[in-house]
This record gives C-alpha cells, structure tokens and sequence, in this order.
C-alpha cells in the first residue's frame, strides 16, 4: 500500500452546492437520504404507467451534487465515486478523479455533479474508494414509494 | 501562503445494463503472500503471491460465479457482508 491513507472527513448528496468564490466556502442545500418516486401525472389527468420510476418527487434531485471533503491526502491521489444498488452490487455510475495537494494537513472540499440517480425501488450507496479498491466511505440513499403507497 | 488543492475528474460512466458489479473481498495477509474471498458471494475465493496478483484473482473469480450463475438463469446469492476482522475489505469494480 502506498502513501497514507487519506481520511474522509465529509460526504453528502445535496439537491445544489454554490460556492462562494471570495471566502472559498461551499453551501450545501437539500441534503437528503430518501428519494419518493411516483407516477406520473400528465396535464389532462391520466395516468402514464409506462413512465413510472421516472419522475420524483419531494426535491429536485435529477442531476444532483457530491459535496466532499479530505484530509491527510497527499500529492496526487486517485478516487473514485461508485453508486452502487445494494441489494446486488450493481453499479450505476463509476466517476474517477484525481486531487493534488501540497500539504496534507490541507482540508479538500469540492463539490461534483452527479449524473440522475436511478429512482427504482431500493437501497443504494455512493460510494468514496481511493486507488480503485479501497473503501474511504458511504452514503446511502433509499428509494420508496410515496408514503401510503404498497411496495 | 497555503497552497490550494487542485482537483481534476478524469472519467464519468454510466451502466444501465448491470455489467459492471463491485466485488466486496476480504485480502488476508498469510506466510507465503495472501488469501482473499468474496464477503457478500458465498464460495468464491482466491488467493495470491502479492496483494495485486490476489485482487485480480478474486476479480476473476468474481467473474466467473457471476457468470455461471447467469448462464444457468440463476438467482445470484448474494448475502450480508461476511467480512473476517483481521482481514483488509477492497471494493474492486468488476465487468461481467
């Protein structure tokens, strides 16, 4: 194993995350854990079965946003974001990047978009893995029915 | 003058057709190198004369029950991490 193992200090998913480019500092808005889904209600009343599991509802949380952040990394090291369906480990998406610090007693943060999540019925886990295979961290998101709706 | 962080993305894909899978595996360090076995796949196992050389072991291993299972239309059986704690977890991302 090589370097120290950076230290993930933070992990959200959030509906938007600004950055306030004088201070450097990020505002997280709409984090959330739960994703309802419902059926879609077109404009003359029917309901469209076929587009079930497409439409979300509570937030607007179709592309949404990574906040994270790092310590103790040191020069250039390697992540990974996996989202990853629990009930089988199937992932849905795989974002690779990099950060380079000079100092790793520097805290990292960044913020990455995230491409729509899927809204079928489940539990799923975004995931932080450093150099392809080693787990930093996990946040996870439930995927349910309105309330008062049978799974 | 602190020197900011610099992060850069390198790739962004997406699976729709479930062919990639993450392989949950223990690596136990042993005399002559390491062993390694799947956590949440029952009878796979591997090992290796190096950490690298066991990873891609189990990786194919992996694979492999992955797609037997598959070919005979079989439900995958998957179950609750099994991890031993004196071994090491490595998430590997795995095509099928």
């Amino acid at each position: 194993m090589a370097g120290i193992k950076p230290v993930l200090q933070a992990l959200l998913v959030a509906d938007h995350v600004y950055q306030d480019k004088l201070t450097g500092k990020h505002v997280v808005c709409g984090v959330f854990g739960v994703m309802f889904r419902h059926v879609a209600t077109p404009s003359d009343g029917t309901v469209d079965l076929s587009s079930d599991n497409r439409i979300k509802s509570g937030f607007n949380s179709g592309s949404p946003f990574a906040f994270l952040s790092l310590i103790d990394v040191h020069g250039e090291q390697k992540f990974s974001l996996r989202y990853v369906r629990l009930r089988d480990d199937a992932v849905s998406f795989n974002i690779k990047f990099k950060v380079n610090s000079p100092d790793r007693l520097n805290p990292c943060q960044t913020a990455i978009a995230l491409p729509p999540l899927p809204v079928v019925d489940g539990v799923y886990a975004l995931e932080l893995i450093w150099n392809d295979v080693e787990p930093l961290g996990s946040y996870r998101i439930s995927v349910m029915p309105p309330s008062g709706e049978n799974l | 003058m602190i020197t900011e962080p610099v992060f850069e993305k390198i790739e962004q894909t997406t699976y729709s057709d479930h062919s990639r899978y993450e392989c949950r595996a223990v690596l136990i360090k042993e005399d002559d190198g390491y062993s390694v076995y799947a956590s949440r796949l029952p009878g796979v196992h591997s090992q290796g004369g190096s950490r690298k050389e066991a990873i891609a072991n189990i990786s194919e291993a992996f694979v492999a029950a992955i797609e037997s299972y598959t070919s005979m239309s079989r439900d995958i059986p998957w179950r609750d991490a099994d991890v031993d704690a004196s071994g090491e977890e490595v998430w590997i991302l795995v095509d099928v």
